[in-house]
């Protein structure tokens, strides 16, 4: 199995005129020893949240909806595979209060294709893709057994008097006698999936292949050449235009949002108290137009393809479109409380790639704001966008909630560098990892 | 050295600061004013409190555009005292401010440094949770601040040349009884006198170095740490060249003596006549907290568990303690300085960067606490120098907090502070009786923003545990150390050049004991505050 991450999202519109019950039903899957998604090998992050009846032309026309979101490892069959089979009741007793689900005759089958029939493609990045539930785990533990050992062996010996080469090797002799520690004697390899990830083959192998095939039709006047160099070039073509347009339109200006309460600032802030990582889930209702609407979605899915936003505080991040491609969802978890990590929005270069996403949203500055002149012109409308869509999950499951996605990583390098064959320089960097 | 340094935020404005109507405060630290004591007083009475306020502000506060004895310009006008005052919001409330005006302040000013609601039946503190203020630092133990039945309405900052002349502003200002009969002293905040020379805080080490110099209050030329004026004084261009969220009073009268406030596309809104007012210009907020410093556990740790380079323990116990704090005793920086003896004039302890002299934290390290709290062109999640340098400039304070307590030792000699703490027996702080106030700071910030500056530095660079990588550490001097709610942070770690040194179970060496955000008003402000309260009863 590849460990390759990806997000499934289900949304689904709630029919049940039983909010409360439905809350209370995702709260549950949130409390502690109920929590099945700790044992599924597959989940990475779940995310319940209600979204509320929402204004796109007319009021409330974007109906109250369930969404249930999973950052997940490997091959989505396998991953509904797994919660289907792990978490089937808790899954089970939050969608029976959606549209579709009570015709169903209550098999894992069933409910697996009810998911999938209300899944939405969205834009997903991770940013520690390829690295495996157990592996964000047993990694932690590695570098836990490592310091340790340094120490142990400062208080014997003066390290500074040692070369780096004998340090490691010394690391290396230790791990190797702890036998719960096999398998970091092997450096993880990726699959072949993972080394042609669709993104990467997009950004480098496209444009060099169209370059091969343009050579090779000038020197042989080849027409099957002719073709082939066409015919990406005109996807590339289209790329470009849709998300130029994306901007153009995205110049609408629309209200700024209402100003947020501070009583509701206040009920926001509270669900974002988590020592280390947090969630946030927001939701805004796509500035009007069909057009938008279709050109939105379609760029969603170009930009999964063609980019990865670098914020350097997420562990994973989403944005979709849902309810028939009226509203825009965003997802995000991340170290921090939300307004810190919004406010990285902020900062840098961060905001012409991201922001992106976000123009066509109501509330939000318009596409020339937001992008060309960087949100940072206005920031606190910015802000007052974002807190105005934002929602408090009612449940929320993360993978060892007291790593940050640096030390995530840098547990990985650390695990890479182990036995790994390196010159002066690179060990003593691997060994300032520490 | 430091050319890039905030260039980037600073923009021509054409205003030119109003320094008749701004607090001195705001303008100097009031350096040669040596002595200070803090009133944080409760107003029982709104109507006489008023009258009181009113006869201040005629009379005795003091605003930025005022000299003092001790100023480079001898003049027989120069003032030898300084007096300023600064309101929490319940203190706008008890003075009767209109309830629609104060709910235009921030939300973190609105509620208070220690806030706290029921929700669920739990007991929701966001601000303590963000700014660490849990265990030791519980605001349930503070000494001042988080009274709920004698809260704090307001401070009265009083500043004098010497004890004498204090004593004497004081019972001009204070101490009669029938002046000032609408209101209680709630905490009598004394300051610490410095002998002549010495400005240490308790520790021993030089403080406050590293002060961000205001756009327009400066003669020197604008140079590279020059920050946009509304990042410390509400009205003016910020660090976003815009304006920080300022309270606001709308009104028919366009008589009143207050500016108008910056237009917005919401403003559009206003009924015909009504005009939109600025409440905050030419004013800030003021972040105080008291901190109790534990300085004999403090030198007793360095003694009894430093591994770091020295001749003797007494030297490797300075060095554990400077890696710490980021600096030596002296204020030369480490990562300029390899040992505190670089003779740096006092106007250049504060030219570095990290990224080009100290990228690995092998002088600095990267947890240390100055690194942290301006991380300056090596900000952890800032892609290169320029950016980060960016990220460092948005979060700036100006700081003007003073110590109290008799030091461990009046000359502030480390060697004879070390070896006073290790015959010293440090008693845990598990109850309030053990930490009844001894010695510590004022720390007294001023920012235009309390979430983007003071909460963002305390919460994201302070109290982070993966702050640059690193693991189970917040900054070792003042965040606070493992609670239950809390991933564990007991380490602090010095980077080295083949492998880190750990040091584990490092205690905590502050203790906050009281707090509150204040706001400081402009004169005028003042003055509109004063006397349109108690208009609607």
């Amino acid at each position: 199995m590849h460990n390759t991450h990806a997000g499934l999202t289900v949304a689904v519109e709630i029919v049940v005129n039983d909010k409360e019950a439905l809350r209370t039903a995702l709260r549950n899957l949130s409390s502690s020893g109920n929590n099945r998604f700790s044992d599924s090998k597959t989940t990475l992050i779940a995310t319940g949240v209600i979204l509320p009846a929402q204004k796109y032309k007319t009021e409330n026309d974007l109906p109250e909806t369930l969404v249930f979101s999973t950052t997940y490892c490997g091959p989505v069959k396998e991953h509904l595979d797994d919660i289907t089979t792990n978490c089937k009741a808790e899954l089970e007793s939050i969608f029976k209060y959606c549209k579709g689900f009570n015709s169903l005759k209550g098999s894992s089958a069933d409910l697996k294709k009810f998911m999938l029939d209300n899944s939405h493609k969205s834009t997903h990045t991770s940013r520690f893709n390829y690295i495996s539930k157990e592996d964000v785990t047993r990694e932690k533990e590695l570098r836990i057994e490592i310091e340790d050992y340094l120490d142990q062996l400062q208080t014997k010996f003066n390290l500074d008097n040692m070369s780096p080469f004998d340090i490691q090797k010394l690391i290396q002799r230790h791990i190797k006698t702890r036998g719960i520690y096999n398998w970091a004697l092997k450096k993880p390899c990726k699959k072949l999936i993972e080394i042609f990830d669709s993104r990467k083959v997009l950004i480098t192998l496209l444009p060099t292949a169209l370059f091969l095939v343009f050579l090779l039709f000038k020197f042989s006047n080849c027409p099957i050449c002719l073709l082939l160099t066409v015919v990406p070039a005109v996807i590339l073509l289209v790329i470009l235009l849709t998300i130029l347009l994306l901007l153009y339109i995205g110049r609408k200006k629309t209200e700024p949002a209402d100003m947020v309460s501070k009583y509701r600032l206040r009920t926001l802030a509270a669900s974002q108290l988590h020592p280390v990582v947090n969630e946030m889930t927001a939701t805004n209702a796509l500035k009007n137009g069909k057009l938008r609407r279709h050109f939105y979605a379609v760029a969603l899915r170009i930009i999964n393809f063609i980019y990865s936003p670098q914020i350097p505080t997420v562990r994973a991040i989403r944005w979709l479109v849902i309810n028939n491609k009226k509203r825009l969802v965003f997802i995000s978890n991340y170290s921090n409380t939300t307004d810190f990590y919004v406010r990285d929005f902020l900062n840098g270069n961060t905001p012409i790639g991201v922001n992106f996403m976000f123009t066509n949203g109501k509330g939000f500055p318009d596409a020339k704001a937001l992008v060309l002149n960087g949100i940072i012109q206005k920031p606190e409308e910015y802000m007052n966008a974002v807190h105005s869509g934002q929602m408090v999950a009612d449940f929320w499951y993360i993978h060892e909630p007291d790593l940050t996605i640096d030390i995530i990583n840098k547990n990985r390098r650390i695990r890479k560098g182990l036995f790994k064959k390196m010159n002066q320089e690179e060990t003593i960097q691997w060994l300032r990892l520490f | 050295m430091n050319t890039v340094f905030f260039k980037k935020n600073i923009k021509d404005e054409p205003t030119e600061t109003e320094k008749g109507d701004i607090q001195g405060l705001l303008a100097r630290g009031y350096k040669p004013l040596n002595a200070a004591v803090y009133l944080f007083l409760h107003i029982k009475d709104a109507p006489k409190a008023r009258a009181y306020l009113s006869w201040l502000v005629k009379h005795h506060v003091t605003t930025a555009d005022q000299r003092f004895d001790g100023d480079n310009n001898e003049s027989l006008n120069n003032k030898h005292f300084a007096v300023n005052i600064a309101f929490t919001s319940c203190g706008l409330k008890a003075i009767e401010l209109s309830p629609k005006i104060i709910s235009t302040f921030s939300r973190e000013f609105t509620e208070g440094i220690c806030y706290e609601y029921k929700k669920n039946g739990k007991t929701i503190r966001e601000r303590s949770t963000l700014l660490g203020d849990v265990s030791a630092s519980d605001p349930d133990l503070w000494h001042w601040g988080n009274s709920k039945e004698k809260p704090i309405h307001c401070v009265l900052m009083l500043f004098a040349l010497c004890n004498n002349c204090l004593a004497d502003l004081r019972k001009n200002i204070w101490d009669s009884k029938e002046l000032r009969s609408g209101l209680d002293l709630s905490y009598d905040g004394d300051t610490y006198l410095y002998k002549s020379g010495i400005e240490k805080e308790h520790f021993g080490f030089n403080d406050g170095i590293g002060q961000p110099i205001i756009k327009g209050f400066s003669k020197a030329k604008e140079s590279d740490t020059t920050v946009n004026t509304g990042e410390f004084i509400l009205g003016y261009h910020n660090a976003y060249n815009n304006h920080s969220p300022s309270p606001f009073v709308i009104t028919e009268s366009p008589n009143i003596d207050l500016p108008n406030f910056p237009v917005s596309p919401k403003d559009s809104n206003l009924q015909n006549k009504k005009i939109k007012k600025d409440l905050g210009k030419n004013g800030t907020y003021l972040v105080i907290r008291q901190m109790e410093q534990h300085v004999e556990k403090f030198w007793k740790y360095m003694y009894d568990k430093s591994r770091e380079k020295g001749n003797t323990q007494m030297e490797k116990a300075v060095s554990l303690a400077a890696k710490m704090t980021g600096r030596w005793p002296n204020g030369e920086s480490l990562t300029v300085s390899l040992d505190g003896s670089a003779d740096i004039p006092a106007d250049e302890l504060d030219s570095f960067l990290y990224t080009d002299q100290d990228s690995h934290g092998l002088r600095c390290p990267f947890g240390a606490h100055i690194r942290r709290t301006n991380p300056r062109d090596q900000v952890h999640t800032g892609r290169n120098k320029e950016e980060s340098l960016e990220m460092s400039g948005r979060h700036r304070m100006l700081r003007r907090g003073r110590i109290y307590g008799e030091p461990l030792d009046e000359d502030f000699n480390i060697e004879r502070m070390i070896c006073k703490s290790m015959r010293a027996e440090i008693k845990e702080l598990s109850d309030r009786q053990q930490t009844q106030k001894v010695r510590g700071l004022y720390f007294i910030c001023l920012v235009s923003d309390i979430q983007r500056q003071f909460e963002f530095v305390q919460n994201v660079w302070v109290n982070t545990v993966g702050f640059a990588d690193l693991c189970k550490q917040v900054d070792p001097i003042i965040g606070p150390r493992s609670e239950n709610a809390m991933s564990e942070c007991h380490e602090f770690t010095t980077q080295q050049h083949h492998v880190r040194k750990r040091y584990k179970d490092v205690p905590e060496f502050t203790t906050v004991i009281g707090g509150a955000y204040f706001f400081m008003p402009g004169i005028k402000a003042l003055k509109y505050i004063i006397n349109h309260s108690g208009c609607s009863k």
